[in-house]
């Protein structure tokens, strides 16, 4: 015999790591629980981490040097207060803006409107711009920057003309040359068009008007400065816009977080369970090896590292896998912040080391979890090949009992710690349901089996019955499968629920707040919370038509608070205009005779929520006559923003605001009027004022509703991510099962079954497996709903939802719960059938 | 090990498990010695408790009570790690269904053991080829376990329990998985094997003629044991 080298690991190693290597389905499937626990988990941290970054590389961008900016009321500041600030009270660092949106090919762009010769602020970091000098933005009309990755987008180059649409208006710009950053990604300065200060203000309407003044200065010079500011005007640090920005979307990031950690639940449960089978099908071998002496921590520290190297390249498979989704998912993210918060524009992922980390770390966390129990006790048991798994099923069965009281056990702390306040308790309750229920799953499985296999025995015969009790007999290799598909389906019900209800309560408020006939607002696409004003004269206008009843006005403004800015929705109602409010608390009647008089505010349900504040308080408000306390006279359900407004009347508005701008005129229609013709009067009327649109309640009830399906776009994407990975979790479950019972198949195979029936066999099994994961998923699920409606919603977002079941929902779950198993199982049922009973009865 | 030690004492091992509220003696306190280089063979009917015995000599599990030493060590005085090691180098197995590991070839099974203990060099290599040529599997050293017939199998358990030189071998049923000719050959190469190294074996087999190689013949019925 030749000789050989000898291995460079020992033995007894290679013997344990080649037993992966000779059941590449295991491998595969266990690397498929870590890739998609691990993916789905990063792809959520980076599509929310990717928008927060453009947010804030955006903002670096646009704010450049300056330490503080200062702004204005409602209508910005006069333009002479800047001459003010430069001459007589010595700020020199100081740079004029003014902010606007415009829509080019398709796209959302920022204006910023600068003084291209200012020391600080954008201007001195766009310096080197491609094609042209920053200064001849001061010569030449109608000319602007745009951002170079933009452009090369929208497949335009300098010198060439870019067709704008500013609030419904026509224009066209010359492109100057192409913006690159001169530190950061080509990307943070995606969306952006630089334009002289007086383009801007031409441009918006802003005439001798500024919406910002940026800074910079000291700290001591700053508080010196804070003083000297007129009534009106705050000064504010440069971070205070991302801090907003960050509170904006907190509910929103929450959200997703919370759906990431349901997939990340799902992830680690399947990476338990398919390391467990890994574990538990190498019994024999590891039995062999003790008994040869390998110690339990050699055996335990081999296992322990075979997971690390199983965990590291399915992390990293995880890894690149939830960047690869991460890119679909940011477009998601985006839009929803423009739909509901702010215009962002976000072309590419910015993933952070920190992220990835995060999910490294869990992806490697759970494996390890996963295995080290089975490894710890695989590695205390004797090498009894005959009777182990009998062993562990009659082990299985006796825990079942004490399983479940420990299940209660967690279900009653989840209780508890619903009473607990905070958005973490919240979370904490939701993981205690679904874990407590999981450990409530084998006793179930226990008790339900018998009954069902006697039924299924008289139905269908003793194959049935056979396949049906195997569930039971198997509850090591069952239970985990069920479990596994039955949380994804209860979090597919629960968030199903949760959707839905949401969907039907913001359905029914639009249908009652919607009140008047058709709406008038200045023309826009840009969503987020922005809103345009209508020229001076459409309300004047619009009420003179014949066939108006009545008419009613709004302006929404951002007006300083005690610690952040206030939204104020200004109203000037119907005379029926109130009735659709609905009151959470304080007396309806009182509420809304005390608005009209312009006596007090009204707050909304979030605001209220957000901010403790409720009848009988008072709101905080810097008017143009300086600090005021406006008292509450109620709180009223609202579904417009998660932020929250504060309700004011246009009377109680113009005595301490100069500001006499709306942005919405809202008509009722005379009883006989016919609508399309009023629509066309009503056009007629404000047709000699400028571009508006008029649209009736049903379009507008249309388009918010196709914003929220939008927002809970990703929630769906979520949601099939989890069943997916559910999915694999029954599959390994199944090939376990088939592999284990290989001479149970055989017995059969040899005593006469076809390869067809012991193929139904199998089928009938998981069939049963799927329908026993669906009963267990509905009433989980619904409780799932309950907590994400009445706590995680109303903690995060501050809103009431009335709970809705659909009809459908406990029928379709049983059917997604037996089709997903019976899915499952058709590839083991397949390899069942081509067992070779002579083989199968050899080995053992 | 001297030669004038005993290879095993059991004194008044006793082993039993709940099942449903009710305990069930297995062993009721059971006394045996072997001597070194002495075979022994116990029989008796299946659930008799034999294999129990076994584990419980191979430190694989614990007994209820009295006392167990192997080589002159007493396993009660050892911890989980000094048991494992015991075996490792004092106690040798085979078993009825082999217990080959299908993911490592012929010669690295048996090279296993001396590895273990740090014996797999030069001359523990040596010594393996040599034991699978005396048992004619010298060109199967390289096949995978799962290739070989029963009796190939079982040749290369025996000699995989021999090659660390232990003291003791404990046979589970060696010959039960295997046809009346084939088991034939395999015992009288483990009873050859054992006498000419000089190591203590204790067999446990439902055959008389299988206890009929060892020198001392027990008999285990109703958890005693008694000389047959």
């Amino acid at each position: 015999m030749p000789p050989r080298a000898a291995p460079r690991l020992p033995r007894w190693r290679l013997a344990s790591l080649r037993w992966l290597g000779r059941h590449p389905w295991q491998l595969g499937l266990a690397l498929a629980g870590i890739t998609l626990g691990v993916a789905v988990m990063v792809a959520v941290d980076l599509a929310t981490g990717s928008a927060r970054r453009a947010f804030d590389l955006s903002m670096q961008q646009v704010t450049g040097d300056a330490s503080h900016r200062i702004v204005g009321a409602p209508t910005g500041l006069n333009e002479d207060f800047f001459r003010r600030l430069r001459l007589e009270l010595g700020v020199r660092s100081s740079a004029p803006v003014v902010e606007g949106f415009a829509e080019a090919g398709g796209e959302t762009l920022r204006v910023l409107g600068v003084d291209p010769l200012a020391p600080v602020g954008p201007a001195p970091r766009l310096a080197d711009v491609e094609g042209a000098a920053l200064e001849a933005l001061l010569t030449e009309p109608d000319t602007a920057l745009l951002a170079g990755v933009t452009a090369r987008r929208l497949g335009l180059g300098p010198g060439e003309p870019l067709p704008l649409s500013i609030a419904g208006s026509s224009r066209e710009a010359r492109l100057l040359g192409l913006i690159e950053p001169a530190t950061g990604p080509p990307a943070a300065v995606d969306g952006l068009l630089v334009v002289d200060i007086a383009t801007a203000q031409e441009w918006f309407d802003r005439l001798g008007r500024l919406d910002a003044i940026d800074l910079e200065l000291t700290a001591a010079r700053a508080e010196a400065l804070r003083a000297e500011l007129p009534p009106g005007l705050v000064l504010e640090g440069a971070d205070t816009r991302r801090r907003q920005a960050e509170q904006m979307t907190s509910a929103f990031r929450t959200n997703l977080r919370a759906m990431g950690l349901l997939a990340l639940v799902i992830g680690v449960f399947l990476i338990y369970n398919t390391m467990t089978f890994s574990v538990l099908q190498r019994r024999r071998l590891l039995g062999t090896l003790r008994a040869l002496g390998v110690t339990r921590g050699q055996l335990v520290g081999q296992i322990v590292a075979e997971t690390l190297l199983l965990g590291a390249v399915g992390t990293a498979l995880g890894l690149a896998a939830g960047t690869l989704l991460a890119q679909g998912l940011v477009g998601l993210v985006t839009r929803t912040i423009n739909d509901l918060y702010f215009v962002l524009t976000v072309s590419g992922l910015f993933p952070s080391a920190a992220d990835l980390a995060r999910g490294a770390a869990i992806g490697l966390g759970a494996a390890l979890l996963g295995a080290l129990g089975p490894a710890l006790e695989a590695a205390g048991a004797p090498p009894d090949s005959a009777g182990r798994r009998s062993v562990i099923e009659h082990r299985g069965r006796r825990l079942a009992p004490w399983l479940a009281l420990f299940g209660i056990g967690l279900l009653a702390a989840a209780a508890g710690l619903l009473q607990v306040p905070g958005i973490g308790a919240g979370f904490a309750a939701l993981f205690g349901l679904i874990l407590g229920a999981a450990c409530l799953m084998p006793a179930a499985l226990l008790l339900l089996v018998p009954p069902l296999a006697r039924a299924l025995h008289r139905l269908a015969g003793p194959l049935a019955a056979l396949a049906t009790r195997g569930v039971a007999t198997a509850l090591s290799r069952t239970g985990p499968a069920v479990i596994a598909l039955a949380i994804a389906l209860s979090a597919i019900v629960g968030v199903e629920v949760m959707i839905t209800s949401f969907r039907t309560t913001v359905e029914a408020w639009l249908g009652r707040t919607l009140s008047a006939d058709l709406y008038v607002t200045a023309p826009q696409r840009v969503a987020a919370r922005h809103f345009a004003p209508l020229p001076d004269d459409v309300p004047r206008r619009v009420a003179a038509v014949d066939g108006v009843a009545a008419v009613s006005t709004g302006w929404r403004v951002l007006v300083e608070g005690p610690a952040a800015d206030v939204p104020l929705q200004v109203l000037d109602p119907a005379p029926a205009g109130l009735a659709g409010l609905r009151f959470k608390s304080g007396d309806p009647a009182t509420a809304r005779q005390r608005f009209r008089a312009g006596a007090a505010v009204l707050v909304s349900e979030p605001w209220s929520v957000h901010h403790e504040v409720g009848p009988g308080d008072s709101v905080t408000l810097r008017t143009d006559r300086g600090p005021r306390e406006f008292p509450v006279a109620g709180v009223y359900h609202d579904y417009n923003t998660d932020r929250g407004v504060v309700l004011m009347h246009r009377d109680l508005f113009e005595r301490w605001w100069d500001d006499r701008r709306v942005s919405a005129v809202g008509v009722y229609a005379d009883e006989d009027a016919r609508l399309d013709a009023l629509t066309e009067r009503v056009r007629s009327a404000v047709a000699a004022s400028g571009p508006v649109l008029i649209r009736n309640s049903a379009a507008i009830r249309e388009r918010s509703l196709e914003v929220f399906d939008r927002t809970f776009a990703i929630t769906g994407v979520l949601r099939t991510l989890a069943l997916g990975v559910a999915f694999v979790g029954v599959l390994t479950a199944l090939l376990a099962l088939q592999l284990e019972r290989g001479r149970e198949l055989a017995i059969l195979r040899a005593t006469g079954a076809t390869p067809g029936q012991v193929r139904v066999v199998v089928l009938v099994q998981t069939g049963v497996l799927g329908l026993l994961a669906g009963l267990f998923a509905l009433p989980l699920g619904l409780a799932l709903a309950e907590v994400l409606i009445d706590v995680i919603n109303q903690r995060a977002f501050g809103w009431s939802i009335v709970t809705h079941v659909p009809w459908a929902t406990p029928p379709k779950t049983l059917a997604l719960a037996v089709a997903a198993a019976l899915l499952a199982g058709l590839w083991p049922a397949w390899r069942a059938g081509r067992v070779e009973p002579a083989a199968a009865l050899r080995e053992e | 090990m001297s030669g004038d030690q005993a290879a095993l004492e059991l004194n008044d091992v006793s082993y039993g498990y709940l099942e449903a509220g009710r305990h069930h003696v297995v062993l009721h306190e059971v006394a045996l010695d072997v001597a070194a280089g002495e075979t022994v063979a116990i029989v008796g009917r299946s659930g008799a408790g034999k294999s129990t015995l076994l584990n419980l000599i191979g430190g694989l599990a614990p007994p209820e009570s009295g006392r167990i030493r192997v080589g002159g060590h007493d396993l009660a005085t050892l911890g989980e790690r000094g048991r494992t090691l015991l075996r490792r180098r004092h106690i040798g197995f085979v078993y009825q269904f082999f217990n080959l590991i299908d993911t490592l070839d012929v010669e690295d099974n048996v090279l296993l053991p001396l590895e273990l203990d740090g014996g797999a060099d030069a001359a523990g290599r040596e010594r393996a080829r040599q034991l699978l040529a005396e048992v004619g599997l010298a060109d199967r050293a390289r096949a995978r376990p799962d290739r070989l017939s029963g009796g190939e199998q079982q040749r290369v358990a025996v000699v995989r329990a021999l090659a660390h030189r232990p003291g003791l071998v404990l046979a589970d049923e060696p010959t039960g998985n295997l046809d009346a000719e084939t088991g034939e050959a395999v015992l009288a190469l483990l009873d050859r094997l054992v006498r000419r190294g000089g190591h203590s074996l204790v067999l446990v087999t439902h055959s008389d003629t299988v206890a009929g190689v060892a020198d001392r013949v027990l008999r285990l019925a109703d958890g005693r044991l008694a000389a047959a």
